[in-house]
């Protein structure tokens, strides 16, 4: 009851905030601009204008598929950004307003207080990646060619694993440092740092979180089930466990205010 | 005294930040029923001491027990309403009550009959369906107070409840709480005397991390009593402190402007025999005053010593 309670009120602030309209609305956007920008291109050309006759090309056709991955590069970028500035308050939020105080005044369980918060920031990127990767989908598959519905959910079920796994980097993050500006910092760093590491070790590193993208691809080519998706989402799964759970742990050990 | 009626008891607590100690040992217990009043100057350590005993800071060392149980996390018993009262302002006061509720296990009618029973007894039943953002300091300090009540806490502690409202919102919260005072046990901080003069049973007083006095306000005024008479005179002030010098149970005297102050052992006695001289010699007397020692000086001295 302590949790549903808790659960309520994040949803509710959320709500409040305006969260549920405008989290949709940012996804939606960086996953349909570039199909839809690389489908008008020759119109958009055509209409900036002067354009030297010796310059014109012809657009090479693309594949829903390759269409689609355009949309996956821009969310895995952008979206990770988006996702890391909304939930750097994540905690600190309810420190700078105060309503820390009042709220753990009450015999709140530090579990309950933090799960609360990463079962609505969770529910909150997920239903937006949903609905962004559902238009995507559809207006790939009018303007391009058809994507498979399996391919839609293993995109919406993996790259939801990655932002999960931002959500609890930046509660991680919040644990132990005083500001958001510390937990944006932090956060981006991290993200930073994989995929520099990503980039140099990526074929000794099969299963980095990083190389999500690369499964999800060959999925959408092939349509079957790989050894590397299983060891990814392995992975990505512990990793948000561990992350998860030190948060708690390091949350309880530490002054509250 | 029975040990039942202990409510509270402190034992060598201590707090720390980095290096420094900001609580030196203190003990200390509180009888239930009573109105206590932390009192001290800012900085004091007042809020680490009540964020402590809300269950807010870990203690350094030492022990604080709620009723002879020594529980590790005791936030159900109290209910406290910090210095800032920082509550979700997006809510309205009728939710924020059902949400204190809720999280502290309330049941969902029972919350309900409390939230409202809460709010009529604070007095903003009224705008309970309206947005905390739209309270008045004052209202929002009630508001505090009632969900710090819903539970039903065994102690109720607030720290610096009237400090920052203004007289109106001042006199609400100093009515409200003399009549919960009837039912449930106070301990709130404060480092303005009067309001502690006002509602509390009995002080404690905190200076740099220590507590130095303790006691019922009468026991406390009882002991740093030191009245004083003052006298002002038409002319020759200088001339009439020499003679009074002389007199029995002057313990000192002082001219501050146009009038004379004597610190006396026994005030009757040494009035009896001014009055007496003044009649007899016909000394110039404009005016005549005992002065009581107010809380003020009770501070002033306890503080400086």
């Amino acid at each position: 009851m302590q949790w549903q309670t808790l659960l309520q009120k994040e949803l509710a602030e959320d709500w409040h905030n305006k969260q549920w309209i405008w989290v949709p609305l940012v996804f939606i956007i960086i996953m349909i601009m570039d199909p839809l920008t690389y489908y008008f291109l020759p119109e958009i050309m055509e209409m900036a204008g002067n354009v030297p006759e010796e310059m014109q090309f012809d657009v090479p056709d693309m594949t829903g598929n390759e269409a689609i991955m355009l949309s996956l590069s821009q969310v895995s970028m952008l979206g990770s950004l988006v996702v890391s500035f909304i939930f750097m308050s994540i905690v600190h939020g309810e420190r700078k307003s105060g309503t820390i105080e009042m709220t753990l005044a009450k015999p709140i369980s530090t579990t309950n207080f933090l799960t609360a918060k990463f079962v609505s920031a969770l529910l909150l990127i997920v239903l937006s990646l949903f609905v962004a990767s559902l238009l995507a989908v559809y207006y790939v598959s009018i303007l391009f060619s058809s994507i498979s519905w399996q391919s839609f959910f293993l995109i919406v079920f993996f790259y939801s694993l990655w932002f999960i796994f931002i959500i609890t980097l930046t509660l991680f993050y919040s644990s132990f440092t005083q500001t958001a500006g510390a937990v944006i910092g932090l956060t981006i760093g991290t993200l930073a740092l994989m995929y520099l590491i990503n980039q140099i070790f990526q074929h000794k590193l099969t299963y980095f979180p990083n190389q999500i993208a690369y499964h999800v691809e060959r999925f959408l080519h092939e349509q079957t089930w790989s050894s590397g998706l299983t060891g990814s989402l392995i992975v990505i799964l512990t990793l948000i466990i561990l992350l998860l759970a030190s948060a708690i742990a390091i949350f309880r050990k530490r002054e509250i205010l | 005294m029975s040990k039942d009626h202990i409510i509270l008891q402190v034992d060598q607590l201590t707090k720390t930040f980095g290096k420094e100690e900001v609580i030196q040992p203190l003990s200390f217990s509180l009888e239930k029923g009573k109105c206590i009043c932390l009192i001290g100057p800012n900085g004091a350590g007042k809020t680490t001491v009540l964020r402590m005993l809300a269950g807010l800071y870990k203690p350094s060392s030492g022990s604080i027990s709620y009723a002879g149980q020594a529980k590790q996390d005791f936030r159900d018993l109290v209910g406290y309403l910090p210095q800032e009262p920082a509550m979700y302002a997006w809510m309205t006061g009728l939710n924020y009550l059902l949400f204190s509720a809720k999280v502290m296990r309330i049941p969902k009618k029972k919350a309900l009959v409390r939230a409202e029973s809460l709010l009529k007894r604070v007095n903003i039943y009224e705008d309970r369906h309206k947005q905390i953002h739209t309270y008045s300091g004052g209202m929002k300090q009630r508001l505090g107070i009632a969900q710090a009540l819903i539970h039903q806490p065994e102690l109720l502690i607030l720290d610096e409840p009237v400090s920052a409202l203004d007289p109106l919102g001042r006199r609400e919260i100093l009515t409200l709480m003399e009549e919960l005072k009837k039912e449930t046990t106070i301990l709130f901080s404060t480092h303005i005397l009067s309001d502690a003069d006002e509602v509390s049973d009995g002080l404690l007083l905190l200076h740099e991390g220590k507590l130095v006095e303790h006691g019922s306000i009468h026991a406390l005024r009882h002991k740093y009593e030191t009245a004083s008479i003052a006298l002002q005179f038409s002319e020759n002030i200088e001339q009439y402190e020499a003679i009074i010098k002389q007199l029995p149970h002057v313990i000192s005297t002082h001219i501050q402007r146009y009038t004379l102050h004597i610190a006396s052992d026994d005030i009757l006695k040494l009035r009896q025999l001014i009055l007496e001289k003044t009649l007899a010699e016909n000394w110039p007397l404009t005016q005549f005053k005992i002065h009581e020692a107010s809380l003020e000086d009770m501070f002033m001295k306890v503080v400086n010593q």
